[in-house]
């Protein structure tokens, strides 16, 4: 029950972010500080890439 | 602002990220050689989906051990392939139908995880590729209704049928019904067949 919710919660916002990417301009500077604070944080990751490989065949 | 050139080629303006910038520097080299498509969670980002990625997923057609050594070398200059140390071994995975991942030197996130075209599929999206124009940047990713299609009709993740919920609204006025029912058809017929 609570999943269910929870990937409708998920869903609703997808819908409501796509129709603003539409209407509005400023969608990619505010994707673009999302994008590159995510990969800025994973160059402080520690893993080697061993580990890194590990983890993905596990996914 | 997405703009409908022509059937196969879309205009984007976009303030470019990192990721962006990633995938541009590889294509880059890629390009020089072969064809290529940038399929899955990619091209869902590119057109805004709220999220990042670690991987970038990239298809190219087969080719020979000798091409491939050009291509890699040449990759080789600025990226370094985190499952393989050689051009022999990187050529031997992609034979076997695996995925080799390249990182910019010393990176691990983000990564190109690249495949040669293997099924049907690999090779109709190829066919259908379709040009996105970024600035004075060009890519090539897959059909975008195929993209939809399989998301919702195959893969179906949570993940995924949020990505082509995001490519239907976003690119309501560009994807055509039409070329949906048509995928729709073929990718049962040809998943099928894997």
């Amino acid at each position: 029950m609570e999943k269910a919710l929870n990937r409708k919660q998920r869903m609703d916002f997808v819908e409501q972010w796509a129709n603003y990417v539409r209407e509005n301009k400023d969608w990619s500077s505010q994707q673009a500080r999302l994008i590159n604070s995510m990969l800025d944080n994973s160059k402080k990751s520690l893993l080697s890439k061993k580990e890194y490989l590990e983890i993905k065949n596990k996914v | 602002m997405i703009e409908l050139i022509n059937e196969n080629t879309i205009k984007l303006s976009k303030e470019i990220n990192d990721l962006d910038k990633f995938v541009f520097d590889f294509v880059d080299i890629l390009k020089k050689h072969t064809n290529y498509i940038i399929i899955s969670g990619f091209i869902s980002i590119l057109f805004g989906r709220s999220r990042g990625t670690e991987d970038v997923d990239i298809l190219i057609p087969e080719v020979s051990k000798t091409e491939w050594t050009k291509i890699n070398n040449e990759l080789f200059k600025k990226f370094e392939c985190l499952n393989c140390n050689t051009s022999e071994e990187t050529y031997n995975y992609l034979a076997d139908g695996l995925s080799v991942r390249f990182a910019r030197k010393g990176e691990i996130i983000p990564n190109m995880e690249l495949k040669f075209a293997k099924y049907d599929i690999d090779n109709l999206s190829l066919k259908d590729k379709i040009k996105v124009i970024i600035a004075n940047h060009e890519l090539f990713i897959g059909p975008i209704e195929l993209q939809i299609v399989y998301k919702k009709k195959i893969l179906k993740s949570d993940k995924d049928l949020e990505d082509a919920k995001h490519l239907e609204i976003v690119l309501k006025d560009q994807i055509s019904q039409e070329k949906i029912k048509y995928y729709d058809a073929l990718v049962k017929e040809l998943w099928k067949k894997r």
